[in-house]
């Protein structure tokens, strides 16, 4: 899993040339690489797409959410796809929240780049499996599509047995630092279609045009 | 005959997959098998039938995931579906001779607290009300498999011994490494497993047979039951987007037959074996002799992520929670001051300690209450094994049954009400005891006397069915300064326990209890302990001299390859110890700069001449503000901002120990904060919680997922006059407007919120005073009303 200190300097709200920063993501991040073990499982679903949502084909479970259809428009095939780095590094983010703040920050940072990384990763694994191209992940919470979906994800792929990624009762993945998504499979090459448009929070720092 | 007369006598065989059954015949990813119970009930007994036709002893009822949170809303009761899945196995085996209905315990899908959010008495009652059913059903034996959290075995192991009287079979999932999803080893599992009273352990699901085979020297050493083994057919491959186990049955069967004669009692399969690989496996291996029980002499505590072997290399036991003497820790337990205990705690292990004792007992508290508290917290922060410390009955019960792991408990004596009340909780929850030499007539002066003692608690513990590895002796150091032959008496007592293969426990320091310089005295007795054969010690692993004697003992005693360690520790300490021990900056600056080390120098100079007030109001706030001003104009980011919280965090603890120790502890004013309900992201919350310490606030912080009522309360009770609450997700902003509107009905507090999605509209709407887009923001608008 490659660990990007560019993204973590950016995840931790820092100006790109910020020395300061980087050496704080390093750190967090020597004190979190023999603690992540980033698990994955994934599966690829015949879907139909209409304008309020996706139904997948064999066992009919449904998800009711527009930005999902319209992300999904023209894929015939979707994956879904569930990764996590694992409770260890849920238990090095509280140690260093009660002992250093900067480096809690900074090891957050480092968590959310490294997660999207190993999804990256995962994405290839798929890609190859499929022969298809990938559209951006899109998960529960994005846009319209609801929260409580997570439990269906969960169900669909065995995740507990398999990966022991979890839901808390206000449906929020533990442990904290992992992704569930569905992600359209295609023979576009093309892609126009961005999880940002579809989300709400306009002044997200984060956000990508 | 029953399960038990058979089990380690003859070779018994599990039956193989349901799962991969039930969908062959139809099941569909994301359905519950359970609900097969009822609507395909013939089919679910054909897989039995297939399985036990082939041979098979023992058949999981499909019963894995059947707890009460999987059929929330619906109108369906646990007992009707572990009923009809019981009366299915039972209609398969009836008839048949050895063969048994196993009631299938599969992991409830949630995290326990503090890892997630299921309530450890939770998850056992959950797992209470399965066992009960399937034991009032008729199930012959229980199973609990393919679990990867040591929490949630215990929770699912205590609940079956506390609600049947049957056989109880853990069979758990390790990854390649042999590592559980939730990071213990073989070791730390298992022998947690079998102190809790299982019947016999083993692997499950994960691994097929060729990987648990790497695995299995490790299972067999770490405990004395009987083995299981119930592994994969292979691991799982990826083809057309499914996943799917290639080991054919023969080969299998070829793969088990093997490791039989390792010391296999009980033989199966789990995910992608078919009744024909149960019967491959049978017709190789049926008549085998099984493995039975061993004998076993490893005495180990666990946690959920670290086993320590005791009695091998010297054990260093870190004694420093501990509020003997230690006003400021007394303070913090008074004030369920939860993060200075854990600093205390992860400071220790920094310094080597390889287990934290944890002794929370402060006169006028409800002591059990408290160390349950602490005992969550420092297994939240860190995976080292804990020593419950406590001469509280109800403390030791209530915290060795929290406690996430294998427990080491401090202690039992020679007494005979210590004896009768500590014993039967040290078998219940399979801890490691250790045994204080004295009884009902104090300490006897002579090592004689002391090991009549020993004898004694062992005899009694044995009665109990408490094995001989499972408890620890403490000689009890007395102070040389009365009595010349104290230290003598020690050493006779461990050198004698030594020989007879039992292990020893000492609290170093009392030995210089009345002299100066006892850092001297300390180090030599504890380097002479070690010799005599001394297994835990019980210090302070921050004192420089008795780590020195440590290592340097290792290192003389050929115990440290190549002196590495040794040399390691001296490197290390050069470096952290500064040459001149004097600030190059003033406290100012250092806050500004972000500097730690020489934040802590410059305010320990400053506290020689200066009042600890005035060195607040005239260095740190003025240091805080400037940089909180550089963020708020984009001079400074976040990075910079936290480095110089945590440097002036840094001298404020100076401060505060300081304080304590005079006696005068002044509580700033009280502010309460959390994340609320149904959010779980707290680093937003963490930052403003330092930040406002730092101001000398009293934070009250709640954590995360924080009830409406829980705030409302917190703020009651510490009238606070300013609440700050965080959520990152927007479907927990109903949360925070509901709590907004709890507390506006019964207090006029202000309320800051804050959190990635929350908007200043947003903030309005839920009728909040301030929307806080930054930390900094949060702090300013608390300072602002404050000060009115």
């Amino acid at each position: 899993m490659k660990y990007d200190r560019a993204e973590a300097v950016r995840y931790m709200g820092a100006k790109k040339d910020d020395n300061e920063a980087a050496v704080l993501a390093d750190l967090a991040y020597l004190q979190l690489r023999n603690e992540v073990r980033p698990r994955s499982c994934w599966q690829i679903f015949a879907c139909r797409v209409d304008d309020a949502g996706v139904t997948l084909v064999d066992n009919g479970m449904r998800f009711e959410s527009k930005n999902l259809a319209g992300h999904l428009q023209g894929c015939q095939k979707a994956a879904v796809l569930a990764a996590t780095l694992g409770s260890n590094a849920d238990t090095v983010l509280r140690r260093l929240a009660l002992t250093n703040v900067a480096q809690a920050a900074a090891a957050q940072a480092v968590c959310a780049a490294l997660i999207e990384s190993y999804c990256d990763e995962t994405e290839a694994e798929i890609a190859a499996a499929a022969g298809l191209h990938l559209k951006p992940r899109f998960s529960p919470g994005y846009g319209d599509w609801r929260l409580e979906d997570q439990r269906q994800l969960l169900m669909l792929l065995d995740c507990t047995k398999r990966i022991g990624l979890t839901l808390t009762d206000g449906y929020m993945l533990t442990p904290i630092k992992s992704v569930t998504a569905v992600i359209g499979l295609t023979e576009d090459t093309v892609c126009n279609t961005s999880k940002c448009a579809a989300c709400v929070n306009r002044a997200c720092e984060f956000r990508k045009e | 005959m029953g399960f038990r007369d058979l089990l380690g006598k003859e070779l018994l065989f599990f039956d193989g997959a349901t799962g991969t059954m039930l969908q062959a015949l139809g099941l569909q990813p994301g359905e519950l098998p359970e609900l097969w119970n009822f609507t395909h009930a013939a089919e679910v007994q054909s897989v039995h039938e297939a399985y036990l036709n082939n041979g098979s002893n023992i058949i999981k009822s499909n019963t894995f995931g059947a707890n009460r949170l999987k059929f929330k809303g619906m109108d369906i009761t646990v007992d009707e579906v572990v009923g009809a899945a019981l009366k299915i196995g039972k209609a398969a085996c009836a008839g048949r001779t050895k063969a048994f209905v196993a009631l299938n315990l599969g992991p409830t899908g949630k995290l326990l607290a503090p890892y997630g959010d299921l309530p450890f008495e939770e998850a056992v009652d959950i797992y209470g009300e399965m066992v009960r059913s399937g034991a009032r059903h008729g199930a012959d034996l229980i199973l609990i498999e393919t679990m990867s959290d040591t929490y949630e075995i215990k929770a699912a192991l205590l609940a079956a011994k506390e609600n049947c009287d049957l056989p109880v079979i853990v069979t758990l999932t390790f990854d390649e490494d042999g590592k559980l999803l939730t990071g213990a080893d073989v070791l730390s599992a298992v022998a947690m497993v079998e102190g809790l009273g299982a019947d016999a352990v083993g692997f499950n699901c994960g691994l097929g047979p060729k990987q648990m085979r790497r695995l299995l020297p490790q299972l067999i050493e770490a405990c004395s039951l009987p083995i299981v083994l119930n592994p994969n057919a292979g691991l799982p491959v990826q083809r057309d987007g499914k996943t799917v186990f290639d080991v054919a049955a023969d080969e299998f069967a070829e793969l088990m037959q093997e490791m039989i004669p390792l010391g296999i009692s009980v033989a199966g399969g789990c995910c992608g074996t078919t009744p024909e690989h149960i019967k491959a496996l049978i017709e190789k291996c049926y008549g085998m002799k099984p493995g039975g029980r061993r004998s076993c002499d490893l005495t180990v505590v666990s946690s959920y992520g670290k086993a320590v072997v005791i009695g091998g290399e010297p054990v260093i036991i870190g004694e420093r929670i501990n509020p003997t003497g230690k006003p400021r820790l007394k303070q913090a337990i008074l004030d369920a001051d939860l993060d200075y205990i854990c600093r205390l705690g992860l400071e220790q292990l920094e310094n080597d300690a390889h287990i934290l004792d944890v002794n929370v007992g402060v006169p006028g508290i409800n002591e059990a209450a408290a160390a349950e508290k602490t005992v969550l917290a420092l297994q939240a922060v860190t995976s080292a094994p804990l020593q419950i410390d406590t001469s509280d009955y109800e403390t030791m019960e209530r915290a060795l049954r929290l406690y996430n792991g294998k427990p080491l408990l401090n202690s039992v004596s020679g007494k005979d009400e210590s004896l009768a009340k500590v014993l039967p909780l040290v078998k219940k929850y399979g801890a490691v005891v250790v045994g204080l030499a004295l009884d009902d007539d104090g300490i006897p002066a002579t090592a004689a006397g002391r090991l009549a003692v020993a004898e004694k608690i062992i005899a009694r513990a044995a009665e109990c069915g408490i094995e001989k590895r499972n408890i620890i002796i403490d000689p009890l150091a007395l102070t040389i300064s009365t009595g010349p032959d104290n230290a003598a008496v020690d050493l006779e007592v461990i050198r004698k326990l030594t020989e007879q293969k039992i292990k020893t426990i000492m609290g170093v320091s009392n030995i210089s209890f009345g002299l100066p310089s006892r850092d001297a005295v300390n180090s030599t007795f504890f380097t002479l302990a070690m010799e005599a054969g001394l297994s835990c010690a019980i210090i302070n692993p921050q004192s420089k001299a008795m780590l020195d004697a440590y290592y340097a003992y290792r290192a003389l005693k050929g115990l440290d390859g190549g002196c590495k360690a040794y040399v390691k520790r001296f490197a290390d300490y050069v470096n952290k110890v500064p040459t001149a021990a004097v600030s190059e900056y003033t406290l100012h600056d250092a806050i500004v700069k972000g500097l730690q080390e020489q934040s802590r120098l410059a305010v320990t100079r400053l506290l020689e001449t200066e009042k600890p007030l005035d060195i607040i109001n005239t260095q740190m706030i003025p240091a805080l503000d400037f940089v909180g001003n550089g963020f708020e104009r984009k001079n400074l980011f976040l990075p910079q901002l936290l480095m110089s919280a945590d440097a002036a965090k840094a001298a404020f603890e100076v401060i505060r120990d300081r304080m304590a120790d005079g006696g005068a502890v002044e509580k700033g004013t009280a502010v309460v904060i959390a994340t609320v309900k149904g959010d779980i992201h707290d680093i937003g919350k963490n930052i403003v919680k330092v930040l406002l310490e730092n101001y000398g606030y009293n934070v009250i912080d709640l954590g995360k997922d924080v009830a409406v009522e829980a705030i409302v309360k917190a703020v009651l009770e510490h009238k606070a006059h300013v609440v700050g609450l965080s959520a990152l997700m927007t479907t927990t902003v109903g949360a925070m407007a509901a709590t907004i509107k709890a507390l506006r009905d019964v207090c006029n507090c202000r309320i800051v919120v804050g959190g990635a999605v929350l908007t200043q509209d947003y903030a309005d709407s839920i009728g909040a005073d301030h929307y806080a887009p930054n930390a900094v923001s949060a702090v300013g608008y608390v300072n602002e009303v404050v000060e009115k």
